[in-house]
């Protein structure tokens, strides 16, 4: 069976590269190539390739930005003239990580180890590994969401606090609210934590947002926000938050 | 005053007791040498010592802090001729005004006077050469640790635009361009590496402190964008106005640079659509003005490097001509403007 393969890359020489190598290694086949994120989205959605050789600068929305955005990622070989991603490469599961420019041998190796392991998930039928929450070395800069077919990117200082929702998060802005599949766990590792503090089970607000914390009931607190919007605060949140605020 | 307090003082307070010490040894030995009984010789030499000290310390404070050397040296050959009168002076009236029993002591006084104005005399031209060596010295190390420093800024400035320059990944993705062309179009693999090789060449020219004429440096920043447009050249187009009367302009070397790579890298970065720079220079007597324009999205403003090629160049700048208002950036619509002004020297 043939392995199917995507490209994402916004340099057409870059492409015709990668095309012209993957052409010699037998039992491939190349189904789609695309210039950017949005577009390499939207073909992913509906080719769904085996393998996905993805460049990490793309224009507006990066290769990793990309990548969480798919809901049922393919196998990834990270293809880009920068050495310092390396590291994030493997946080988010890739195969294989190579540097521009690259012989046809490197690619061949990678495309091998895939091989392998398409082989050994079809033959066990393993399902998706969920992707744990890696702690990363940097914290985000900014939230991608896809509502729809439509992708926002939040900028962190934008967001004035997220609500744990069922399995996903509200991201709440000046601009709205934005729903992500993801549980709070997951901005609490990786958001800076000198900006934003969860202050509850379900709430977590950027601390630059906050103009007053107030007496609620008996022993409870809650913090007023610049937008008027009350967030209540948990006794193990208002210790962190006396943390946050040293 | 703060400066006043901050400078060294050519003489420390050690060798001032050792100085003082040394003239009173010497004064009374002399005294009593010539005849003058031990006791007057302490305390005539003591009075004297005492104002001496207040003269010498006198003179060096005034010329360690005024130092009037533009004047020739008529002040430090006449100062301590004054101090020396008035010591003299001074110290024969308190001596008198002791009124010493002694007979013949009057006398003696009045018959050292010469010896004794020569006495001091010597003693205060010594120490002014003193003071005006140390300090000349001192003025030639600050002067010394001052042109370290600037060269050392100007060093790190040039090691900071080369690796600016050198920056590895447009090396590897015009490398990897190379490599696809070498398939395909072998011609134009040839000519891009002419391209690459030129460009670094000139980068690597540079000396960070000479000027260069607008069309020199345009050389340079026209084969990055022949590369880039090689890379990108499906969404990447240029609009290039540059007014023939600026070519002769002078401007220092890779300042414009990194404005014309911020925009292109933004602009291709910002979007994903097609992507206009526009580079335009302008012509005024004292100025030349460089305009460069790329689109960018207004929405995602998260992204980070974004204004850090042009914080360099405005630091460059206040380096340069000690201004901050030569660099400014605004946006119009979806728009980003950089306007940069280069005073040109007279």
């Amino acid at each position: 069976m043939n392995i199917r393969v995507v490209i994402v890359e916004d340099e057409p020489l870059a492409q015709e590269i990668l095309e012209e190598y993957l052409v010699e290694i037998p039992g491939l086949q190349l189904v789609g190539k695309f210039y950017n994120g949005y577009d390499g989205l939207k073909g992913i959605q509906e080719l769904a390739p085996d393998l996905l050789l993805l460049d990490i600068n793309l224009p507006k929305i990066s290769g990793f930005e990309l990548l969480e955005l798919l809901d049922a990622p393919p196998q990834v070989i990270f293809v880009t003239a920068y050495d310092t991603y390396a590291v994030k490469a493997f946080e988010v599961h890739a195969l294989d990580y190579l540097l521009k420019p690259f012989t046809k041998e490197r690619l061949k190796t990678a495309v091998e180890k895939a091989r392998e392991r398409i082989a050994l998930k079809d033959m066990q039928n393993l399902e998706r590994v969920t992707q744990d929450v890696q702690i990363d070395s940097e914290p985000l800069e900014r939230v991608v969401v896809k509502t729809g077919a439509k992708i926002d990117l939040i900028p962190v200082g934008d967001i004035h606090y997220l609500r744990a929702e069922d399995d996903y998060v509200g991201i709440h802005t000046a601009k709205g609210r934005f729903l992500k599949l993801k549980p709070m766990k997951y901005f609490e590792v990786k958001l800076d934590a000198s900006i934003f503090c969860r202050v509850h089970r379900s709430f977590m607000v950027n601390l630059s947002q906050v103009i007053r914390i107030e007496p609620y009931e008996k022993e409870r607190y809650r913090l007023i926000l610049r937008s008027g919007i009350e967030v209540p605060v948990s006794k193990s949140g208002r210790l962190r938050l006396k943390n946050a605020l040293g | 005053m703060a400066y006043l307090l901050s400078k060294k003082p050519a003489i420390r307070p050690w060798n001032w007791v050792i100085g003082t010490f040394l003239f009173v040894l010497l004064s009374v030995s002399l005294l009593w040498y010539y005849g003058l009984d031990l006791n007057l010789a302490v305390v005539d030499s003591m009075v004297f010592a005492v104002i001496l000290l207040g003269a010498a310390l006198l003179l060096a404070n005034l010329f360690t802090y005024y130092n009037p050397t533009t004047s020739g040296f008529r002040y430090h050959l006449l100062f301590p001729v004054i101090f020396g009168f008035s010591t003299l002076f001074l110290g024969r009236s308190i001596l008198l005004w002791l009124d010493f029993e002694e007979s013949g002591y009057r006398e003696f006084l009045d018959w050292t006077v010469p010896l004794r104005l020569v006495f001091m005399l010597l003693i205060l031209y010594g120490l002014t050469i003193v003071v005006l060596w140390k300090s000349q010295t001192e003025k030639e190390n600050k002067l010394k640790e001052r042109e370290l420093l600037t060269e050392k800024i100007s060093k790190d400035a040039e090691l900071y635009f080369l690796r600016q320059q050198l920056q590895p990944h447009f090396l590897f993705n015009s490398l990897n361009s190379i490599s696809a062309l070498i398939g395909s179009k072998p011609d134009s693999a040839r000519e891009m590496i002419q391209q690459l090789a030129d460009f670094f060449r000139l980068t690597v020219q540079k000396n960070a402190s000479g000027w260069e004429s607008l069309e020199k440096e345009w050389e340079r920043i026209s084969l990055y964008l022949k590369m880039e447009k090689v890379r990108f050249g499906h969404r990447l187009s240029l609009d290039l106005r540059l007014d023939e009367k600026t070519l002769e302009m002078q401007l220092p070397p890779l300042l414009m640079q990194p404005l014309v790579e911020n925009a292109v890298k933004h602009g291709l970065d910002g979007l994903v659509e097609k992507v206009n720079i526009l580079i335009e220079t302008f012509y005024t007597p004292k100025y030349l003005q460089i305009k460069v324009c790329n689109p960018f999205d207004p929405e995602v403003s998260g992204k980070k490097g974004a204004g850090f090629g042009l914080e360099s160049v405005n630091r460059r700048l206040f380096l340069l001509f000690g201004r901050k208002d030569l660099l400014t950036c605004q946006t119009s619509g979806n728009l980003f403007i950089v306007m940069l002004k280069i005073p040109q020297r007279q």
